[in-house]
């Protein structure tokens, strides 16, 4: 069997694209609107969005034959909310800044419903492994599209992109000016919209 | 077994598991993130008081090397009086002031003092330990009322406040103080740089606080900190009447003569803004007795 075509590899490729969380379900905006300004707080978003997510969709899945069906939302939150600080303790503890910079967002991955959404449409019904890739999968297609959001806003924004700035100054000089807007939630909301529109698109070819 | 026992019991496991694993992380943590913490404390300070650039990035090596060469750490109270350390040496005399306080009533208060354990054995007291007048009233047993409130605002005037002083040549060139208090949801925590003069602000930031992003959260920010460089915190007549934060525009909603006196304030959150201008007042009255040995002597 070839590897394309073992159910791990679709369970870990469909969300990228097919089904990604945020440009087809459209979950989990709130934080996508809020730590897209620039990229490298994307990306580490991203890497904690992607470490709650697996590690969640893996205890469920391995829990799902034991949790009392009465409390199944309860302990789900637990254990996110669990891992969400874990998280959030090992961000203060080595990327001080930019656990600062994400400030509350953090915190609020719990609320992000691709979380929860993952854990009982996935978790609960599937083998822990194939949870797991489930939760790389989701999380990397939250995360591609963050990073591409935070890629626009950044560089017409702040004209930088990691931080460095790109656009030459020669352009300032003519006039060129940096776009307020996408600083600002309302700008995530055009580019997300804009990705949406062309990916639907790109998909419907 | 019924399933409500069974749910009980597993919610039971599960919380202690779950706390256990949480304990462990934040206790195996809890060392690098206080390390953290006091290395972004002393980068603020460092910005306030303008010896870094607030969008280059340090190591914390370089933050640390820097504020201990050229940061002088000091406590003053409101006579404006620097002390190496915070700790008041109270003798038995201490209290004895001429006409209310007598040499025997002065020892009398000590010893209820140490007695109720706000000094210690030896008549230090921390300046942490300054506590409420309440406490201090309730444990003077054997003097009246009128001593009693002598020796609390005696011992309100002394309590030291830190205070972190840049210098060159020997000369004061800026200084910073802590401030913090409430605003909408937290406490929020800054620094204040005041100039030489003892008037003008060199700088102000928020290190930590926990407002609504995008609302109260603006505080952080610098269009919101760098507005407050060149303000004063006294009016033309040189009296301390702190830094406003206006509601909106300070152009349209402060009378012109006023406008070295206040901000811009944050739109959505009159509630953190207002908080901000009460504890910048209540903080900086503190260190008045400092601030104003240093008009002074700008003047002359």
């Amino acid at each position: 069997m070839k590897l394309t075509k073992t159910e791990g590899y679709k369970v870990l490729t469909e969300p990228l694209l097919l089904s990604n969380p945020i440009s087809t379900a459209v979950l989990g905006i709130c934080s996508a609107l809020a730590v897209t300004t620039q990229i490298i707080p994307s990306i580490v978003m991203t890497l904690a969005m992607t470490f709650v997510l697996s590690f969640s969709n893996l205890s469920v899945s391995i829990l799902r034959k034991v949790i009392p069906s009465n409390i199944r939302i309860i302990v789900e939150l637990t254990i996110i909310a669990g891992l969400v600080i874990l998280a959030d303790q090992i961000l203060k503890a080595f990327l001080f800044d930019i656990s600062k910079q994400l400030s509350v967002f953090v915190g609020l991955i719990i609320t992000n419903c691709i979380i929860m959404g993952r854990a009982e449409a996935f978790a609960l019904g599937n083998k822990p492994w194939l949870s797991f890739l489930d939760g790389i999968g989701n999380g990397l297609g939250y995360g591609y599209i963050l990073v591409v959001v935070a890629f626009f806003r950044e560089l017409l924004g702040q004209g930088t992109l990691f931080g460095i700035p790109v656009i030459p100054t020669v352009l300032y000089d003519l006039g060129y000016q940096n776009m307020g807007l996408m600083v600002l939630a309302p700008g995530a909301f055009i580019v997300i919209g804009l990705l949406v529109w062309f990916q639907n698109w790109v998909l419907d070819k | 077994m019924s399933s409500n026992v069974k749910s009980f019991l597993f919610a039971g496991v599960m919380c202690l598991i779950m706390s256990i694993l949480l304990t462990s992380a934040n206790l195996g943590l809890r060392d690098r993130q206080a390390l953290n913490i006091e290395i972004d404390k002393q980068k603020n300070i460092l910005s306030v008081l303008g010896l870094i650039e607030s969008n280059k990035k340090y190591t914390g090596d370089e933050i640390n090397r820097v504020f201990s060469e050229s940061v002088e750490k000091a406590y003053t109270d409101q006579s404006g009086q620097l002390y190496d350390s915070s700790t008041i040496k109270i003798g038995p005399s201490y209290f004895e002031n001429g006409s209310t306080i007598d040499a025997a009533t002065s020892q009398a208060i000590v010893n209820d003092l140490s007695q109720s354990g706000l000094i210690s054995k030896d008549g230090y007291l921390e300046q942490d330990e300054i506590k409420s007048s309440e406490t201090i009233f309730n444990a003077l047993s054997s003097t009246n009322e009128s001593v009693k409130s002598i020796v609390a605002s005696s011992l309100e005037i002394a309590r030291r406040n830190i205070i972190y002083i840049l210098k060159k040549n020997d000369s004061i060139v800026r200084y910073a103080v802590p401030v913090s208090g409430y605003g909408l949801w937290s406490t929020i925590y800054g620094f204040l740089a005041l100039e030489k003069d003892g008037e003008t602000i060199a700088g102000f930031t928020v290190y930590a606080h926990g407002e609504t992003p995008g609302l109260g959260g603006e505080c952080e920010k610098e269009w919101f900190k760098e507005q407050f460089v060149g303000k004063k915190i006294t009016d033309k007549e040189g009296n301390f009447i702190s830094v406003g934060i206006a509601k909106g525009k300070v152009k349209g909603a402060i009378p012109e003569t006023k406008w070295d006196n206040w901000v811009d304030g944050m739109s959505g959150a009159t509630i953190t803004s207002k908080g901000i201008q009460a504890f910048l007042k209540t903080d900086l009255e503190k260190y008045e007795g400092f601030s104003q040995i240093l008009r002074t002597e700008a003047q002359s």
